[in-house]
């Protein structure tokens, strides 16, 4: 059997490290050149691996490459290895094939900005860190990429950073981001304290290390874990795992980055914060699989916490303005369908609905790119309208990314997500507990919203009549931050506004026609028919829950969940349909929470971020108070107000630090005296 | 008891001082050096650094072929150590004077210094002593050893007479290192008393062999003296709360002294440590652990968060020594073969990314010594992308971010001390690492994101090599151009600061050694294996 | 009479906190300078003690090796305290506190 993968991550290293190194004195051609050509390579070689993967079956298709030995030394022995399977080969296909269109889209979209290389650099190195993390044949190398595309995205977000809400969001993205590394970072620790080796052919798959001498062997993965490290140990493991994927997915509670994260170009939100980054925590649970069911708890909150954020971003996604806003909750809702199924045991189904979702929402994100693009950098949905005429190629892809997305026959998104709804209805009648029904119903409450707030967007921005100011394009978003360059309206002739208005040239649409045919097509390689990928990725994922095809339970599903889509399309018909919507503030209530988010955000300003602030401002009191550094707060107020507390103690006179010593001494002295 | 008479029948043979070749090649480069400053015309003292370079490397030299070839064995009776351990640890102390050295052509002159004859064979003695103290394996040699290097940069620290900070870090470091050299020889002698003896190896065969060592059946008298040691030793390495003087003497000596010693002082004492503590003590480690595992917390929580709020480059990186100090500490706490192995890895990591930040910050510092805040490291990627480069390399490796060698350093120690069975330390080993993170990536941040400060900081505009581009001006939004709109008349109303700074243009061995320190920041990070095997046959010979 | 060894250690103790707490208290250079000399005498007082009573000659050679590192350190000290006297008229090293925080 082939295999590339080594190529695959190579690529884009050379192209970052080009880029990095002399993109400053290249000529933009070549800049896209090297910056798309490079992952176009990279895909090249991931079909061909998983091609040739295709050919043959079973144990055949996981082979491990061993790079080069890394480490050996010290009780330590760790190679930087890729594992090829048919877990990591389709996530390659994902993140270099949607990648390498986002590329080729980010050459149209980001052709004014000054920053062209240094844009593309960073692209590359995500994508090489994204191949990376899913290419890794050992937890640390996963790692490593997991802190790699931390660190892209960080910069990525922070892309213009003359905007101080683009250094604000890439600041919270990272603090976020941080929390997860360490719940990774001490899940490793565990792991290899607990088995003395990292490597996913020896921990996830079947393995005859941990069966314990003289004990039947059970054939289970999972139920040799648990035997050989006990349950308890499983699932702080599992947890810790978890702590990670829900930072990374921006699951409830670590979600509140996502939608800041809105503030990079939106190329990044389409690739990172869309179709790729933010599934590596999917991915993580998908492929520690064995360590989940080891710690059947862990999936119970895996669950709670899917269930959760589903509904809670669809709420949100309904009442949002920007439109790039309602598509990250509406991302952060999807994420919470993949995180639902796996934690019925669909692993295979989670990942199915990865890829669909990598098609649809890249699509989706690029047609609000072309709107955002042909706007001159509007985001604001109230102030669009009528675009339908202007923009017809963005208005089409974006209604076949919306039908995908509300999961409408036979767009990909339906069987995806009906593989899921499936699978935990399928949990729910064979265990009989209730909690498997509460989240069946959260998974169609959230079907009929995601209907709604989808076309409620398409409608408002496509349909009626235009709302906004008239249009002088000026390349992209980041040329909006200086008000002062708006025409004055009153000058400017009112006859049409958007008469400047252009589509979308072809480095933008080539890519969003591309993502919308896969977005029609791209469900049916897992039917109820033939679920084919499901298949295709035992090997990887374990056998998933056999879903009840063809019986009634099945049709009962199926036709429940398409109603509910179609329901929520009809409401947003009904809605904004018309030829002038209404955006005026609401005196609902329930709306009101939903503007502001459930109050989360406040909730973590005001229980966490401002207690420890007024801390720190407590412990320095006595210093001269020195404003943090662009307002880093949260914890790192807490440790800012400690800092300058202790610094006070630092006070430049010899005879104190002789004092410090000595007390030092006598306290160390005293210790032995009192010690028992 | 041994006794008196019977110990001198020792005659020192060549063997012995073939042990210890690395010192005494670097000695005797020091007093060339001395020597050919006499016969150096004032303008040309650059040749100094050059023969103390020289002395440098066939020291390395000298040590490797030991490391190789050598047998291991101590010289002159039990007084000095020529192991794998002392070797690697001079390797070290070679390579933090190396790049001192590489980095002071240039600066010094820049920041006044005359006297460079002194200050380069002072360079070399200190790096002697430290190798001594390294090396030792008798309380007399770690003392004779640890006055040597302190007594050199007391003088260093002072070393610019005309700057009023200078002085005031030689008189604090002079001070309070006496003062602490007291209670290390205080220990000394009480450990002397208690045990009858001085050499490491003999205090180790004494414990194991006392009926007594439960741990708390030993009297007083060594207690005391192990208590009083600790003192002595964590002001060496800068532990809380012996780590005052830190900040103060990093940042007012000048930046080549502090980059040097930052790290040799470092090595040199921790070696002493762990023979003194891990070996020769190891019997009761029961007694002495909690202590410094106290210190350890202390000082990895301490240093971190003192260094959050610093926006002084230079302090920031005095607080992180600190902090990199209780890492350092976790190994020494934990005491197995692993540890020490950990501990060798970090004091090597550690001296390739500490130097090169500090030879960044000194790159960057004007020619009165301030100038190294993080208004002026805002916007240096315009100006300096290489120097930037190299900065954010070593900054991400000091925070610990894989593949850079700086990870390998935190994940041996956090691993040695899981196995070793102190999971508390690594948790909040790890824990305050991720507080390293913000500061680190601050001054990252400053560089590549933040518009240079225009007004009142003369000095990133002055710093480029290139003239200011005019293109710079639009491509910056709106906040930038009304930096740039403002600086024009501060520029125009205060031009004597500036005519007086003369930009600094980074000597070549100042490139060399950043680019030396970069390669082994990133090398030793992706291929560690080498490094680390050698580390941990180094580690092996300590314990034995 | 004979002296036990207990009787020198004491001495060396007090002579020994003395010399600390001088250099807490005293505001001169030049006296917290004698405090820590008086430090080290006071470890040399503990060293010939368990030299004699441990009949080692070890703690005489520490002595040695102890009176040398002093008197190089008053070469040092010295040269440091006068150079901030000639430029500030002043030892008082409560003055020097400019590096601080």
């Amino acid at each position: 059997m082939l295999n590339l993968t080594p190529l695959i991550l190579l690529f884009p290293l050379i192209g970052f490290v080009l880029l990095g190194l002399f993109g400053k004195r290249l000529p933009k051609a070549l800049i896209s050149l090297i910056g798309c050509g490079v992952v176009l390579l990279a895909f090249a070689c991931a079909v061909a691996d998983f091609v040739s993967m295709l050919g043959v079956s079973g144990a055949a298709q996981s082979s491990n490459i061993t790079i080069f030995n890394w480490v050996t030394s010290g009780g330590l022995t760790i190679d930087f290895t890729l594992l090829s399977d048919p877990l990591s080969a389709v996530m390659l296909l994902i993140v270099t094939g949607v990648g390498f269109l986002i590329h080729v889209y980010s050459i149209g979209y980001m052709a004014d900005d000054d920053g062209y290389w240094r844009f593309f650099s960073f692209l590359n190195l995500f994508i090489f860190a994204m191949t990376l993390l899913v290419a890794a044949g050992n937890f640390l190398f996963l790692l490593v990429g997991w802190a790699g595309v931390g660190l892209a995205s960080f910069l990525l977000i922070g892309y213009w950073y003359t905007r101080p809400s683009a250094v604000a969001a890439a600041r919270k993205a990272f603090v976020v981001n941080v929390i997860g590394d360490f719940g990774l970072m001490l899940a490793i620790f565990l792991l290899f304290k607990t088995f003395g080796t990292l490597n996913y052919s020896e921990l996830l798959y079947n393995s005859q290390r941990w069966c314990p001498r003289g004990l039947e062997c059970s054939f289970d993965q999972a139920a040799r874990l648990a035997g050989f490290a006990g349950q308890s140990t499983m699932l702080a493991i599992a947890l810790l795992l978890l702590v990670a994927a829900v930072a990374k997915s921006a699951q409830l509670p670590l979600h509140v980055w996502l939608p800041d994260a809105m503030e990079g170009p939106t190329p990044v939100s389409a690739l990172i914060h869309a179709a790729t980054m933010v599934t590596a925590g999917v991915y993580l649970v998908a492929r520690a699989h064995s360590i989940f069911q080891a710690a059947p708890a862990s999936l119970a909150v895996v669950a709670v916490i899917g269930g959760a954020s589903a509904l809670f971003a669809a709420t949100i996604a309904c009442v949002q303005t920007d439109i790039k806003r309602v598509l990250a909750y509406s991302t952060m809702s999807q994420l919470a369908y993949m995180f639902m199924g796996e934690a019925a045991g669909g692993f295979s189904g989670g990942i199915f609905h990865l890829t669909t979702h990598a098609y649809f929402k890249a699509l989706l994100f690029m047609a609000a790119g072309a709107v955002i693009h042909a706007l001159a950098g509007e985001q604001d949905m109230r102030k669009m309208g009528g675009l339908r005429h202007k923009l017809p190629l963005t208005f089409w892809c974006f209604v076949v990314g919306g039908l995908a997305l509300a999961a409408v026959f036979p767009f990909d998104g339906f069987w995806s997500k009906d593989t899921i709804l499936s699978s935990v209805l399928e949990r729910a009648t064979t265990s009989g507990d209730f909690g498997w029904y509460v989240l069946y119903a959260a998974g169609i409450l959230t079907a009929a919203l995601t209907g709604f707030y989808t076309f409620r967007l398409i409608f408002a921005v496509f349909l009626g009549e235009y709302r906004g100011p008239e249009i002088v394009p000026h390349g992209a978003e980041h040329a909006a931050s200086a008000p002062a360059s708006r025409p004055n309206g009153r000058n400017a002739a009112r006859r049409d506004p958007l008469a400047r208005v252009r589509e979308v040239g072809a480095a933008m649409a080539v890519p969003m026609l591309i993502l919308a045919a896969l977005s029609i097509i791209g469900g049916f390689y897992d039917t109820p028919i033939k679920p084919w990928l499901n298949e295709f990725l035992v090997p990887s994922t374990g056998p998933a829950v056999e879903l009840p095809n063809g019986s009634g339970l099945f049709w009962f599903s199926i036709v429940l969940s398409l109603a509910a889509a179609l329901l929520g399309i009809g409401i947003a018909w009904a809605r904004y349909g018309s030829r002038q919507p209404r955006f005026a503030p609401s005196r609902n209530p329930f709306v009101i929470l939903l503007e502001h988010r459930y109050y989360v955000d406040d909730l973590y300003d005001r229980a966490i971020v401002r207690p420890i602030v007024a801390l720190g401002r407590w412990l320095r009191r006595d210093v001269e108070g020195v404003a943090l550094d662009g307002g880093t707060r949260g914890v790192g107020g807490l440790i800012g107000g400690a800092s300058k507390g202790l610094r006070a103690l630092q006070t430049g006179y010899v005879r104190n630090y002789a004092l410090a010593i000595f007390t030092g001494a006598v306290l160390i002295v005293l210790y032995y005296v009192i010690r028992p | 008891m041994i006794v008196a008479d019977s110990a001198f029948t020792y005659t020192p043979g060549a063997a012995d001082w073939v042990r210890i070749l690395p010192e005494l090649i670097l000695l005797g480069a020091a007093l060339i050096v001395l020597l050919a400053d006499l016969a150096t015309p004032a303008g040309r003292k650059g040749w100094l650094a050059l023969i103390g370079l020289l002395g440098v490397a066939g020291s390395a030299i000298a040590a490797a072929l030991l490391f190789a070839n050598g047998d291991g064995q101590s010289a002159f009776f039990g007084m000095i150590a020529a192991d794998k351990a002392a070797l690697f640890a001079d390797f070290v102390i070679l390579l933090s004077v190396g790049l001192g050295l590489l980095f002071s052509p240039g600066y010094v002159e820049r920041q006044g210094i005359t006297q460079l004859g002194e200050y380069y064979a002072l360079m070399l003695l200190a790096a002697l002593g430290m190798m001594f103290m390294a090396s030792a394996t008798n309380l007399m040699i770690i003392f004779v050893g640890l006055e040597v290097l302190s007594l050199a940069l007391y003088i260093l620290s002072a070393y610019i007479m005309s700057r009023s900070r200078s002085r005031e870090a030689g008189m604090k470091y002079f001070i309070l290192s006496s003062f602490a050299s007291g209670f290390l020889l205080y220990g000394m002698a009480l450990t002397y008393g208690a045990t009858g003896q001085t050499n490491l190896q003999a205090v180790r065969v004494f414990m194991a062999g006392n009926a007594f060592h439960s741990g708390t059946g030993f009297g007083p008298l060594l207690i005391a003296g192990l208590a009083l040691m600790a003192v002595g030793f964590c002001f060496k390495v800068s532990a809380v709360p012996f780590q005052a003087w830190t900040p103060d003497v990093y940042v007012g000596a000048p930046t080549s002294v502090t980059a040097f010693m930052s790290v040799g002082t470092k090595v040199a004492a921790f070696l002493a440590l762990a023979r003194v503590f891990d070996v020769a003590l190891l019997s009761v480690h029961a007694t002495w652990m909690p202590v410094l595992w106290a210190v350890a917390v202390l000082t990895m929580i301490g240093g971190n968060i003192m260094a959050v709020t610093q926006r002084d480059v230079k302090r920031m990186l005095a607080y992180s020594s600190i902090a990199n100090a209780g890492y350092m500490l976790i190994a020494v706490v934990t005491g197995t073969q692993d540890a020490l192995a950990a501990l060798l890895i970090y004091l090597a990591a550690y001296a390739a990314m500490n130097l090169g930040a500090f030879g960044v910050a000194l790159a960057v510092e004007r020619s009165d010594g301030t100038g190294a805040t993080l208004d002026d490291f805002a916007g240096l990627a315009r100006h300096r992308p290489a120097l930037s480069a190299a900065m954010s390399i070593f900054l991400l490796s000091l925070a610990g971010v894989p593949p850079l060698v700086g990870f390998w350093g935190k994940f041996y120690v956090f691993q040695a001390a899981i196995i070793g069975g102190h999971l508390e330390l690594a948790i909040i080993g790890v824990l305050t690492s991720v507080i390293g993170m913000f500061y680190y990536l601050r001054v990252v941040w400053a560089m590549y994101f933040q518009e240079p400060r225009a007004v009142g900081i003369p000095a990133v505009s002055t710093l480029s090599v290139e003239p200011p581009a005019p293109a710079a001006a639009p491509a910056s939004a709106s906040g930038g151009g009304a930096a740039v709109l403002v600086a024009e008349p501060a520029v125009v109303a205060a031009p004597a600061p500036q005519e007086a700074y003369q930009p600094p243009v980074l000597a070549p061995g100042a490139w060399l050694g950043l680019a030396f320190a970069v390669a082994l920041t990133v090398v030793l990070g992706i291929l560690p294996s080498g490094f680390v095997d050698l580390a941990i046959q180094a580690a092996h010979t300590i314990l034995r | 009479m004979p002296v036990p060894v207990s009787a020198y250690l004491t001495v060396s103790a007090i002579l020994f906190t003395i010399g600390t707490l001088g250099v807490i208290v005293r505001r001169n250079p030049l006296v917290m300078f004698m405090s820590i000399e008086l430090m080290l005498n006071a470890v040399n007082l503990s060293f010939m003690a368990f030299a004699h009573f441990l009949n080692s000659v070890d703690g005489w050679m520490f002595i040695f090796l102890v009176l040398t590192v002093a008197a190089a350190e008053v070469v040092v000290g010295l040269a440091i305290i006068v150079s901030i006297f000639r430029s500030r008229h002043s030892i008082n090293v409560d003055e020097l506190n400019t590096l601080k925080g």
